[in-house]
């Protein structure tokens, strides 16, 4: 199985699709376009390309940051002291 | 191959194919800007001249306006040129920017399908009063 165990694959899974969804909910969602009503079929195409280019970008951003999420609770040592006690 | 090899290959196959798809899916837009011919032949030709910091209009009768009036259904090609210095043609609702360089006209062909009103504004920073650089972009029933 190599350095990662099913479980770890679950997890790192599941933090990634966590931060796709918690950037799209405080990205407005579908119900907050960054672009305006288009008001041409020109516009309307442009628009539904920076729409795919959004979701993209947004996933490959869950990728890195979701997997940093992982990182921290893959690796963080639970038996040294936090410094809040 | 090791578990970090394979995630190092899947990390490059990833990324790979969702460049390219989005470069697939950009060769229509990028189409759709550059090409004069998009929305077909013209109905007619409205030159548009920019400056510190006004826009004007000037329509194939002749007539001047500083304000864009087209009418529902027509596709109208603009040929814009500055006066002075580099200016931007802006219609949020259009989607796009037109760059206008002093010395050389640019060429949009745009069609007007929702009437209303919209604002035309000048996207490149030109001078003190560039902010205030706004017309109105009318398209009537």
């Amino acid at each position: 199985m190599g350095i990662l165990s099913t479980f770890d694959r679950i997890v790192w899974a599941f933090s990634i699709l966590v931060t796709f969804l918690v950037l799209f909910i405080i990205g407005g969602g579908l119900l907050v376009s960054w672009y305006p009503d288009p008001i041409d079929a020109r516009a309307a195409l442009i628009k539904s390309y920076y729409d795919v280019v959004y979701v993209a970008g947004m996933f490959v951003s869950a990728l890195f940051i979701g997997t940093f999420f992982y990182l921290i609770l893959k690796f963080w040592d639970r038996t040294q002291p936090a410094g809040l006690e | 191959m090791d578990t970090l090899e394979k995630l190092e290959w899947a990390t490059i196959a990833g990324a790979t194919v969702l460049l390219f798809g989005l470069a697939v899916m950009a060769l229509p837009v990028l189409d759709a800007l550059d090409n004069p011919d998009y929305y077909g032949e013209p109905d007619y030709v409205v030159k548009v001249e920019s400056g510190q910091w006004y826009w004007k209009f000037i329509y194939p009768d002749g007539s001047e306006s500083g304000e864009l009036k087209v009418k529902n259904g027509e596709v109208v090609r603009l040929e814009l040129e500055s006066t002075d210095v580099i200016h931007s043609f802006y219609v949020r609702e259009m989607g796009f920017k037109v760059d206008i360089i002093p010395g050389k006209t640019r060429i949009q062909v745009i069609s007007a399908e929702t009437p209303g009103e919209y604002w035309i504004q000048c996207a490149e920073f030109c001078g003190a009063y560039h902010g205030g650089m706004r017309t109105k972009f009318i398209i009537e029933e």
